[in-house]
C-alpha cells in the first residue's frame, strides 16, 4: 500500500489499521455486543427447538461466525467458514455414539464395558478430526489454518499416554497434559508457517500443583468458615443439620471449580506465551481472579434473569479474553501479511475426508 | 451508484489491497484505490459467491480464481449485488423485532413445557430405574437424619403400636410388596399430626395423627394414601423433578446410579412433604382403590381428612415440621372424589348405625319415617345453664341442628348451627355432623354420635347417647316455627 491513498472514499477499518506499521504489539479486540448477539441467540434457540435440534447445526455456524467475525487482530477479523451441513454430519455422528453408549449401558453391564472401551478408542479420532475441522474452517485475512496431526499421533497422546498414569499414581497427569498441548499447538499451521510450542513440563507442573493446592486451601477455608459460623451458639440449630450434606458437596464443587479455573488460566497463558509462528508470538495475561469473578457474576446474572443474560455473559467473556491477548513481534504488518500464504495442496481443491468432522454436540 | 470500498486478497498471500467495487452490466469491477483506479479484475456477477449476512460482520466475496473480496459495508454490498442481498431468512428474523419477540416466546414456552411435562416424565422413568436396594438406602439415610434432627420417639403404648402394625399387615396382606410397608412410630414437635412415606417402604405416623383419627378405618385410609405415594415412588420423583441438573446428568451418562445423588434433598422434602396436586390425586386414587378392594368405604378417607382438619392446630412453628393438613389440604375436591369413589358402599352413618345395632341394640326397631320432621328439647347442663336444641331430620337423610346455650333467664350465651347426615338401624339412631357454623366461622368437623331409641311417638321421643350415656327427650314442633339455616 503506497502513500497518499486517502482519496476520500471511506476506508474499511481493516485497511486503515493495516497501514499503521511498526507497532510490534497488536492487541486482540472483540467488537461484538450483547444486544446484537441476543437476537442471534434467541432466534437460534427458537429455531433449534422448533426443528427438534436439526437447526442447531446452523445455529452453531451463526454463533461461531459471529464470535470469529467480531474478533479482530492486526486490522482484520477472523473468519469461520464451515458449512452447517458439515457441522450437522458431525453432530449426527456424536449423537449416534451417544445413543449407542446409552443403549449399551441399558442392556447389560458387560455391554456398558464394551461401550466405554469403544468410546475410549474413538476419543483420539474424535479429538484429531475435530481439531482438523476447526483449523480448516478458520481463517484470517483470507488465509486459512491447518492442523497436521494424525489420528495415529492422536492415539499416542489421547489413549496410550493415559496408561502412564496408572504406574505413576496420576503424578504424570500434568506431563500428559503438557504433551497433549504440545501436540495440539505444535501441529497447527497458519499461512504456511508451522506453530512452534516451547512450553516445558515444569510450566504444567507449576500450574497443576498450584491449582490443586488452591483447591485444597479453598475447601479448607470455606469449610472452616462454615463450621465456625454454623456451630456458634445461637445459630447452631438442629433444624439445619439436614443441610450439612448440601454444604459439604457445595464446598467440594466450589473448591474444584476454583482450582480448575486457576489451572485453566495458567495453562492458557503458557499456551499462548510459549507459542510462535515464524517471528511472531503471543502475549496472554488472563488471570484466574478475573475469570473467577466473571464466571461467578455471569452465573448469578444468568440465574436471576432466567437465562436471558446468557448472550450477555458470553459476550462479556469474549471481551475479557480478547482484551488480554495480543500478537507480538509483528515488525512490519505489510511484510508479515505478504509472507502468509493460503495453504494449497497439490491438485488445488482439497478433498475433505470423512475424517474432517466437528464431532461435538 | 457510488463505488463500494473493500479489501482485495489475491489468493496467494494475506496482502490486503484496498479496492473499490462497482457493477457494470453483468460484471463486477474491482479497482485499486491506491494505483489511480487501476482495474484489478473483472468477474461476471454470477460467478461471485457471497457469504450470507450476519449482524455487522464482514462479508466475503469469493472469486473463481481463489481471490477474495472482504467488505464491512453490508448495506452497500446488498445494494451493489442485489441478487445476493436476500440474505437468509434467519438473518431477516434476527433483524425483525416481532420475530425476536416470537422467538423469546417459543423459548419460554419450551422451557415451561420442559419443567411442567418433560421433567416429570423423565423423573418418573428414572425413579422406575432406581433399584429397590438403592431406594431403601436413600430412605434409611433420610430417616436417620430426621431422627437426629426433628423426630422424637413415640409415646404411644406398645399395645397400640402392635395393634396398628397388625392392622396394617392385614390391610396389605396379599399385595405384591406387602413385606416392604412398615409403620414407623414417631412423635413430632408439638405433637403435630402427620404421616409421610419414606422411600423404600416405611411410613412414618406421628402420635398426633393417631390421636386425631377416630378409628382404625380412618387410620387405614390415611395409610393407604401414603402407600399410594410409595407405590408411585413419589418422593424420588419429586426430588428428581427438583434437580434438573441431576436428571440431565443421568440422561447424558445413562447411569442411573448418579440419580441417587438426590438423597441429599430427601430429608428436607419429607419434612415439608408438599407434593404436587397430580401426585396427591394419584395417591388418593390408589388409596380409594385399595380401600374398596378390602371392602372399606373410601368415605373413611373423607372422614379422616375432616377429622384431621378439625383437630389441626391453627398456628404452627414454621420450618420445624408441618401438620398433615397443611401438607395434604383437605380440599372439597378431594373429599368429593372420596365420596364418589364410595359409590356402592353404605354411607358411614349407616355403617355405624348397623354396627351399633349389632353390638349395643336392645332389639326393638323404630320406624325411621316417623322421625322425619322437627324436634326440640332442653336439658340442664349445670347450675343455671341450659342447653337447648332444635333439630330437623330430612327424609333424604340430611340433618340440620341448632344448639343454644342459655342462662336461667333464657339469655343467649352461645349458639352454633350444624349440618350433617342421619341414619338408623334397629333401635339405633346415628347422627353425623359435618360442618359447624359458630360465631367464629364455619369449620369442618366429623362428629358421629349414636343413640338408642327408647320411645318414639308422633309427639315425643326418648333416647340415650351411647357414648355419654346421657338421657334425652325431644318434643315435635312445627318446622315453620323454626328458622334453621338451610332448614329442611
Amino acid at each position: 500500500m503506497g502513500s497518499g491513498t486517502n482519496d476520500g472514499a471511506q476506508l474499511p477499518d481493516g485497511v486503515e489499521a493495516a497501514t499503521a506499521v511498526g507497532n510490534a504489539h497488536h492487541p486482540f479486540e472483540f467488537r461484538g455486543n450483547s444486544a446484537e448477539y441476543f437476537r442471534i441467540w434467541v432466534v437460534n434457540l427458537a429455531l433449534s427447538l422448533l426443528t427438534l435440534g436439526i437447526f442447531s447445526a446452523w445455529a452453531k455456524v451463526r454463533r461461531e461466525r459471529y464470535f470469529y467475525g467480531n474478533t479482530w487482530v492486526a486490522g482484520a477479523p477472523f473468519e469461520y467458514l464451515a458449512s452447517p451441513i458439515n457441522v450437522l454430519k458431525g453432530r449426527l455422528i456424536a449423537f449416534a455414539l451417544l445413543i449407542v453408549y446409552v443403549g449399551a449401558s441399558q442392556l447389560s453391564p458387560y455391554m456398558q464395558f464394551v461401550a466405554v472401551a469403544l468410546v475410549l478408542i474413538a476419543t483420539p479420532w474424535i479429538v484429531v478430526s475435530t481439531l482438523r475441522f476447526r483449523a480448516r474452517y478458520s481463517a484470517w485475512s483470507s488465509v486459512g489454518f491447518r492442523f497436521t496431526g494424525t489420528v495415529r499421533q492422536g492415539f499416542n497422546y489421547y489413549l496410550f499416554a493415559y496408561v502412564l498414569l496408572i504406574p505413576s499414581f496420576g503424578l504424570l497427569y500434568p506431563y500428559v497434559r503438557y504433551r497433549q498441548r504440545a501436540f495440539v499447538l505444535g501441529r497447527h499451521r497458519f499461512g504456511g508457517h508451522p506453530f512452534e510450542f516451547s512450553g516445558a513440563p515444569s510450566d504444567f507442573y507449576a500450574a497443576y500443583v498450584l491449582g490443586w493446592c488452591i483447591g485444597i486451601v479453598t475447601a479448607a477455608f470455606i469449610g472452616g468458615l462454615l463450621v465456625f459460623l454454623l456451630t456458634r451458639p445461637g445459630i447452631g440449630n438442629a433444624a439445619i443439620i439436614p443441610y450439612w450434606s448440601y454444604a459439604v458437596v457445595g464446598v467440594m464443587y466450589l473448591a474444584i471449580f476454583v482450582g480448575a479455573v486457576f489451572i485453566m488460566s495458567r495453562v492458557t497463558n503458557v499456551g499462548y506465551n510459549r507459542t510462535r509462528f515464524g517471528s511472531v508470538g503471543f502475549h496472554s495475561t488472563i488471570t484466574a481472579r478475573a475469570l473467577l469473578w466473571i464466571y461467578a457474576s455471569n452465573t448469578a446474572c444468568i440465574l436471576v434473569s432466567l437465562g436471558l443474560l446468557i448472550p450477555w455473559a458470553q459476550i462479556r467473556l469474549a471481551h475479557y479474553r480478547a482484551q488480554h491477548i495480543e500478537l507480538v513481534g509483528v515488525g512490519d504488518l505489510e511484510s508479515f501479511r505478504a509472507e502468509l500464504n493460503p495453504e494449497r495442496f497439490a491438485g488445488g481443491a482439497e478433498t475433505a475426508s470423512i475424517f474432517d468432522l466437528d464431532v461435538s454436540l | 451508484m457510488s463505488p463500494v470500498a473493500a479489501i482485495y486478497y489475491d489468493g496467494s498471500t494475506a496482502r490486503a489491497i484496498p479496492v473499490e467495487l462497482s457493477v457494470e452490466g453483468p460484471n463486477l469491477h474491482v479497482r485499486n484505490r491506491a494505483a489511480d483506479g487501476e482495474l484489478v479484475t473483472t468477474v461476471p456477477r454470477t460467478n461471485v459467491a457471497v457469504t450470507s449476512r450476519l449482524a455487522a460482520i464482514r462479508r466475503i466475496l469469493r472469486l473463481p480464481d481463489g481471490a477474495q473480496i472482504h467488505c464491512d459495508d453490508n448495506d452497500a454490498i446488498d445494494a451493489l449485488l442485489p441478487e445476493y442481498a436476500g440474505g437468509t431468512i434467519v438473518d431477516r428474523l434476527e433483524r425483525h423485532p416481532a420475530a425476536v419477540a416470537a422467538s423469546l416466546l417459543v423459548g419460554g414456552l419450551a422451557i415451561a413445557w420442559f419443567f411442567f411435562f418433560g421433567l416429570p416424565q423423565i423423573a418418573k422413568s428414572i425413579a422406575r430405574e432406581i433399584p429397590p436396594a438403592a431406594e431403601t438406602l436413600i430412605g434409611t439415610q433420610a430417616l436417620e437424619i430426621l431422627d437426629r434432627t426433628t423426630l422424637q420417639p413415640s409415646e404411644l403404648p406398645p399395645e397400640v403400636q402392635d395393634h396398628l402394625t397388625a392392622t396394617l399387615s392385614r390391610f396389605v396382606a396379599g399385595t405384591p410388596d406387602a413385606g416392604k410397608y412398615t409403620l414407623v412410630f414417631r412423635k413430632l414437635p408439638g405433637n403435630l399430626p402427620n404421616a409421610f412415606a419414606i422411600p423404600g417402604g416405611p411410613i412414618v405416623v406421628s402420635d398426633g395423627l393417631i390421636d386425631a383419627l377416630p378409628d382404625d378405618d380412618a387410620f387405614l385410609a390415611v395409610v393407604a394414601h401414603e402407600i399410594g405415594h410409595q407405590a408411585h415412588r413419589h418422593v424420588l420423583r419429586h426430588v428428581l423433578q427438583g434437580s434438573a441438573v441431576i436428571v440431565a446428568a443421568t440422561l447424558l451418562t445413562g447411569d442411573v446410579s448418579s440419580a441417587t445423588g438426590v438423597v441429599l434433598a430427601v430429608p428436607t422434602f419429607l419434612l415439608s412433604s408438599r407434593y404436587s396436586r397430580d401426585f396427591e390425586r394419584e395417591a388418593d386414587a390408589y388409596a380409594f382403590a385399595a380401600l374398596r378392594e378390602r371392602n372399606i368405604t373410601p368415605e373413611w378417607f373423607a372422614n379422616a381428612l375432616r377429622s384431621l382438619e378439625a383437630n389441626s392446630p391453627v398456628s404452627m412453628d414454621p420450618g420445624s415440621a408441618s401438620t398433615y393438613i397443611s401438607t395434604h389440604p383437605a380440599s372439597q375436591e378431594r373429599i368429593d372424589a372420596a365420596l364418589e369413589a364410595a359409590g356402592g358402599f353404605d354411607p358411614l352413618e349407616l355403617i355405624v348405625a348397623k354396627q351399633m345395632a349389632e353390638s349395643a341394640g336392645t332389639g326393638e326397631a323404630f320406624d325411621a319415617a316417623r322421625l322425619v320432621g322437627c324436634w326440640t328439647g332442653r336439658l340442664a347442663i349445670e347450675e343455671n345453664r341450659y342447653s337447648q336444641w332444635e333439630v330437623s331430620f330430612g327424609a333424604e337423610g340430611n340433618v340440620v341442628a341448632r344448639f343454644l346455650t342459655l342462662d336461667d333467664n333464657d339469655g343467649l350465651l352461645a349458639m352454633s348451627s350444624d349440618t350433617g347426615r342421619w341414619a338408623s338401624s334397629g333401635d339405633i339412631l346415628t347422627v353425623r355432623l359435618l360442618t359447624r357454623q359458630a360465631a367464629t366461622g364455619t369449620s369442618a368437623i366429623d362428629d358421629l354420635q349414636s343413640y338408642v331409641m327408647y320411645g318414639l311417638t308422633d309427639q315425643a321421643m326418648r333416647y340415650e347417647s351411647l357414648s355419654t350415656e346421657i338421657y334425652y327427650e325431644s318434643q315435635r314442633i312445627d318446622c315453620a316455627e323454626l328458622s334453621l339455616p338451610g332448614g329442611a
